[in-house]
Parts: structure tokens; C-alpha cells; sequence
């Protein structure tokens, strides 16, 4: 297979020609040094694979976090129109709606510096986290049923958080369109008993302090100041979005020949946007989707309990808010404007965020003026970025941003690394207080496995995609 | 090694993890992976054989069916809690394969899980003959 050429088009966008049997070009989001560092990896081929599918609109798209995936690559966003596109499981990913959540709070890290430690302990006590963990909560049949079709709705309905919440979420925690009888008895039953789980590997919820501030208005109105203490929370949709992905996969790799045209990777193994096969499995990932949202819901609960409990303060003291939850793996119908209008597309976002405008309608009335927060967590303990969505995302990448910092190291490289250190106290010695369910997740997640999420950011603030809001550094770190 | 059938390797995959194994027959091949993908899992020496599972799959060629394979394997313990040890093909036919899995329920208590396999992906996989070896390649979402 020949080497992927990428031409530059500016600073910060790099084109790959249409080659073969792609049907548009493909667009990667990065600096200079990022395209240098992509030398080797299989990802630019990626972006080049996802341009073959039939009915993709304008780019293969891949923000400044782009690394390599399995089918795409992780950081790929490509929008698919209804006549001839098509719905692609592994563009979406296992962990359906695998996404983050910001909580703000009351408290300024004077409040909890001394607590931390404790803080963390009782969080790694009271939020079910590790392989295979599971929650305090056991859902009937009918239960499940309910938070497939209800998501974050059957939190609140059922006393975890409130109705303010459901107004700070992408979509309101609700994919329309759900529906159970298109889930798997192995999925329903891999959702049981993990409701309320962080989960292992990427996913964590870190305690973390607003450090710097670069919209005064925008932070502002999402609510946050400097030295305010706040919570992100990354997780998904646990074992049952995991089975949703494999069961569907499975049926379209069997469908793969009757396409009517060459895959380049099973693993992109689709169906048409027409076929009954794609509402099926839409209606079965919006089911995953609403699963991770009340997972959400439920850990940011926890979160709260553990917080008022440890620092012995009433909730008005905590004073706990959902800034916003967004999800980064995911594939929706959304509007967008082409040359011929206004146009529904299916745009998929594997390992991206949606970014959208200020003035757009999906968007609540409180930062409707400003645009939708965009959440971007750093590796383990580094902090995350607030960010706004803009016109210009809107306009070039179907609403979309990064979602993090992105792997630049695999697991095996990451625990050769690491042999012989401990990754807990060096991040003590930075200030943050990490704990971790499993016993090498601290070296497989070590900082230097990942890109600097700093200069992801400065791309996409650069670059237009979204305009950087504020800064958090963590704290304090739960792992799986 | 010459003349020294290879375990598994692992695969750098920068998001995930993959392998690959060798064998001597496709029955060889495919007992292999399974083990493979049960070491990746979960410390072996934690759990006993004590219990058995017949696991059957079918795919529509080797590399699907190898996938469709590891997915069962891993359902035992995702879907049925129970922790395997130890696997061996007993038939193997195109495309269909039944298996005999040694393990016990899982019990975190005295089980070490490594890793959590979140799906076995169909993204670069591929079994074939190289000279006179079968070799499969799989990359796991972890």
C-alpha cells in the first residue's frame, strides 16, 4: 500500500488528494510537529479508508487528537447524506457515547486543600470503577428498559439530580429514537448490574481546580471562576454499549458483499442509511447512548454524596452544577448547510466532540449566546479545557472538535516506560493525588503516553474549531 | 525459533492491543488464540480448570470465523461470568468450529483480571498460511 501524502493547505489543516477509490478528500486538523509525529502511523490511512464509504459529504475529517483507531481513526468525524450514505458501528465505536461531564462547584480549592486525599479515597470507596465492576443499583427488566428509552430522564425521574441537569446535556441526555427491541438479550443483560460504573482503562473522574480563564464573558456564563473546584467525569455506556457495537458489527461484516462495492477494512463494515438495518441499529445505539447518559447521571450523584459526606457541608454548601455532558462517540442526524441548503446528515464522531455555535437551537437559553460548551480532558491528571463552539466549526467539520489529548504511546510501550517506576508518587510529587482500581492502570496511562492536550487545544482554538474558555488542573484522580 | 511453535506476540497498537499467534493446523491456530486472548485477560495461575464449556462458532471464512471464535470466548466471561483457563479445538471445518473451554465461575475475590477486553475488532485481522504454518492476527479493543 503506498505512503499517504499529506499537502498542506494552511497552518493547520493538511489535505490527502483523492487517490483510488476514494470519494473525497480527507482533511486532518494539526500543527506541523503533530504531522511529524504521524509518520509510521497507520491513522492518515485511516482517514483515507473512511473517504471510500458511498454518500460521504465534502472530507474525511480527523481533529488535532487523531490517532490510530481500529476501522477509524480515533479523533475522525465524517457526515453521511440519507440517499446514498450509510451507518458504520465501527465509526462509532464500542463504547457508545463514551463521553465527559463537567461539575462545577461551590468550594474554592482553599476549602479542600488539606482533604483531598481524602476526598480521592472515598470517591475510589463509593464509585463502583475497575474491569468489570459493578453498581450498587440492579435493574429489572422493565428498569432497563426505562433508562434505554429515557437515559438521563430516568436518573432524574428516579431522585438523581434534577430537571435543571437535563437542559446541561448534550440532546437533553436523550437520544429520540430508542428502542429495546432492537437490543440483544446479551446486551440487556451486560446492563444489568453496571449502571452507576466508571468502568477501566481511559476512564476517570478527577477532581480538578479552574487555573486560568480566556473568555471572561464565556466563563461567566457557564458558571466558573478562578480557584473554583469541579469535577469531570469520563465515562460511557459500560458493557451493553460494548455489545450493542459487537452485535450489530457482526451482522454487517455478514452483509459486507451484497454492498456493492470493496471495504478496505472489515472493521468499516456498514449498511445503507435507507436500509432497515440502519434504523435498527440506530435505534439500538441511541438505546446505549441513553444508558451512558443516566450512567453519567448516576456517578456525578455519587459524586456529590461523597463530597458533602467527606467535608461533612450541606449540598447548598457543596453547590454541585452540571456545567455540561457531552458525548464523543456517536453517530446522529444533525442539520447542516450545504451548497444546496440546509441538508440532514449522519454525521459520525469517533473520538470527536460536537462543537456547536452560539445562536443554534439544540443549544439551552442560558449558553445559547455563547455557544456549547466543549469539554477536553488531558491525560491522567494533567486537567482538561473548557471550550466554545464556533461558526466556523459549524461551517468546516459538521460541528465537530477534539476530544482529548490522544495516545501517542501503546499500553505495551507505556508499561516498559514505566517498569520500575511509581507513577503515583511522581504525580503526588506534581500535586495530584491519583488512585486506581486496577493494578497497572497508573503505568498504562501514564502522562508520557499521551499528546500534550495543550497543544491540541491550541490547534483547535487556533484553527478556529473552538475558542478556548478556561483551563483546569487537577487535583486529585479516580482511575479503573 | 526454528522448529519451535511461537506462543503469541503482543501487537503495538497505540489505542488498543492486539496479537498475533501461530500455529501448526488451523485446529492448532485457532486453540492458541483462544488461549492467548484468555492470558491477556486475567492472571491463569488465579483460576482452575475445574468447570467445562462447549463453545461452538461459525463465520464465513477462516479470518471471520477466528473473530466470531474469540467473541464467544469472551461472552463466557463477559456475558456468563465465567472466567476461562484453557481452550482446545475439537473440530474444525470451513467455517465452523466447536471447542471445549476449561475454566470455574468467576469470583473477584481470588481472580486476577488483567485487562478488560472490551470487543475483539475485525480491524486488520487475518488468518492464513505461511509456509507450512497457519498465522492469525487480531487486535482487541481494551
Amino acid at each position: 500500500m503506498s505512503e499517504i501524502r499529506l499537502e498542506r493547505q494552511d497552518e493547520y489543516r493538511w489535505l490527502i488528494p483523492v487517490e483510488g477509490n476514494m470519494r473525497v478528500p480527507g482533511l486532518i486538523y494539526a500543527s506541523e510537529e503533530m504531522v511529524r509525529g504521524l509518520t509510521g502511523d497507520e491513522s492518515p490511512r485511516q482517514v483515507a479508508n473512511v473517504a471510500e464509504l458511498p454518500g460521504i459529504v465534502r472530507y474525511s475529517l480527523a481533529m488535532p487528537d487523531i490517532h490510530w483507531g481500529y476501522g477509524f481513526p480515533i479523533g475522525g468525524v465524517a457526515a453521511f447524506n440519507r440517499e446514498e450514505g450509510v451507518v458504520s458501528p465501527g465509526g462509532v465505536g464500542y463504547d457508545i457515547n463514551c463521553g465527559c461531564r463537567l461539575v462545577a462547584t461551590k468550594l474554592s480549592f482553599d476549602d479542600i486543600r488539606e482533604r483531598v486525599r481524602d476526598l480521592v479515597s472515598a470517591l475510589l470507596r463509593n464509585v463502583p470503577t475497575g474491569v468489570g465492576s459493578t453498581g450498587s443499583i440492579k435493574l429489572s427488566g422493565q428498569e432497563e428498559r426505562a433508562v434505554l428509552e429515557q437515559g438521563a430522564r430516568w436518573a432524574v425521574k428516579n431522585g438523581y439530580g434534577s430537571v435543571e441537569d437535563l437542559d446541561m446535556m448534550e440532546d437533553g441526555g436523550c437520544l429520540p429514537g430508542a428502542d429495546p427491541e432492537c437490543i440483544s438479550d446479551r446486551a440487556m443483560k451486560r446492563g444489568k448490574e453496571q449502571l452507576g460504573t466508571l468502568g477501566s482503562g481511559n476512564h476517570f473522574l478527577e477532581i480538578e481546580v479552574v487555573d486560568e480563564i480566556f473568555d471572561e464573558e464565556a466563563a461567566r456564563v457557564f458558571g466558573l471562576f478562578i480557584g473554583q473546584v469541579a469535577v469531570m467525569i469520563h465515562s460511557g455506556s459500560r458493557g451493553l454499549g460494548y455489545q450493542v457495537c459487537d452485535d450489530y458489527l457482526a451482522r454487517m461484516v455478514k452483509g459486507i458483499g451484497s454492498l456493492g462495492f470493496e471495504l478496505p477494512d472489515r472493521q468499516l463494515a456498514c449498511t445503507y442509511l435507507s436500509s432497515s438495518l440502519a434504523r435498527e441499529y440506530l435505534a439500538a445505539m441511541a438505546c446505549a447512548a441513553n444508558y451512558a447518559w443516566a450512567n453519567r447521571q448516576l456517578l456525578m450523584h455519587w459524586t456529590e454524596e461523597t463530597f458533602e459526606k467527606t467535608l461533612a457541608a450541606s449540598p447548598r454548601d457543596v453547590g454541585m452544577r452540571l456545567v455540561y455532558d457531552v458525548c464523543h462517540n456517536i453517530a446522529k442526524m444533525e442539520d447542516f448547510p450545504l451548497e444546496e441548503g440546509m441538508t440532514t446528515l449522519c454525521v459520525h464522531r469517533k473520538g470527536a466532540t460536537r462543537a456547536f455555535p452560539p445562536g443554534h437551537e439544540a443549544l439551552c437559553r442560558r449558553y445559547r449566546s455563547i455557544g456549547q460548551p466543549v469539554l477536553i480532558p488531558g491525560d491522567m491528571g494533567t486537567g482538561s479545557y473548557v471550550l466554545a463552539g464556533t461558526d466556523k466549526a459549524f461551517r468546516e467539520t459538521f460541528g465537530s472538535a477534539c476530544h482529548g489529548a490522544g495516545r501517542t504511546m501503546s499500553r505495551n510501550q507505556a508499561m516498559k516506560t514505566s517498569r520500575g517506576r511509581s507513577i503515583g508518587q511522581e504525580m503526588a510529587k506534581r500535586g495530584v493525588i491519583v488512585m486506581a482500581a486496577g493494578k497497572t492502570t497508573l503505568q498504562e496511562e501514564l502522562p508520557e503516553a499521551y499528546k500534550d492536550v495543550n497543544e491540541v487545544v491550541e490547534v483547535v482554538h487556533r484553527a478556529g474549531l473552538a475558542k478556548k474558555v478556561a483551563r483546569l488542573r487537577a487535583v486529585g484522580c479516580i482511575k479503573g | 525459533m526454528a522448529g519451535k511453535p511461537c506462543l503469541y506476540r503482543l501487537i503495538d497498537h497505540t489505542a488498543d492491543l492486539g496479537m498475533e499467534v501461530c500455529g501448526r493446523d488451523l485446529r492448532d491456530l485457532f486453540s492458541r488464540a483462544g488461549n492467548a486472548m484468555v492470558d491477556m485477560m486475567t492472571d491463569r495461575s488465579t483460576a482452575f480448570p475445574r468447570n467445562e464449556r462447549i463453545l461452538k462458532a461459525t463465520g464465513t471464512d477462516w479470518t471471520d470465523l477466528l473473530i466470531a471464535f474469540l467473541r464467544e470466548l469472551l461472552a463466557l466471561h463477559t456475558i456468563e461470568d465465567f472466567l476461562p483457563v484453557e481452550c482446545s479445538v475439537d473440530t474444525i471445518a470451513p467455517y465452523r468450529l466447536t471447542a471445549l473451554v476449561r475454566g470455574e465461575p468467576c469470583d473477584p475475590s481470588r481472580h486476577r483480571i488483567i485487562r478488560e477486553i472490551k470487543a475483539v475488532t475485525y480491524h486488520g485481522a487475518v488468518v492464513e498460511k505461511t509456509g507450512r504454518r497457519w498465522r492469525g492476527r487480531v487486535i482487541f479493543d481494551v
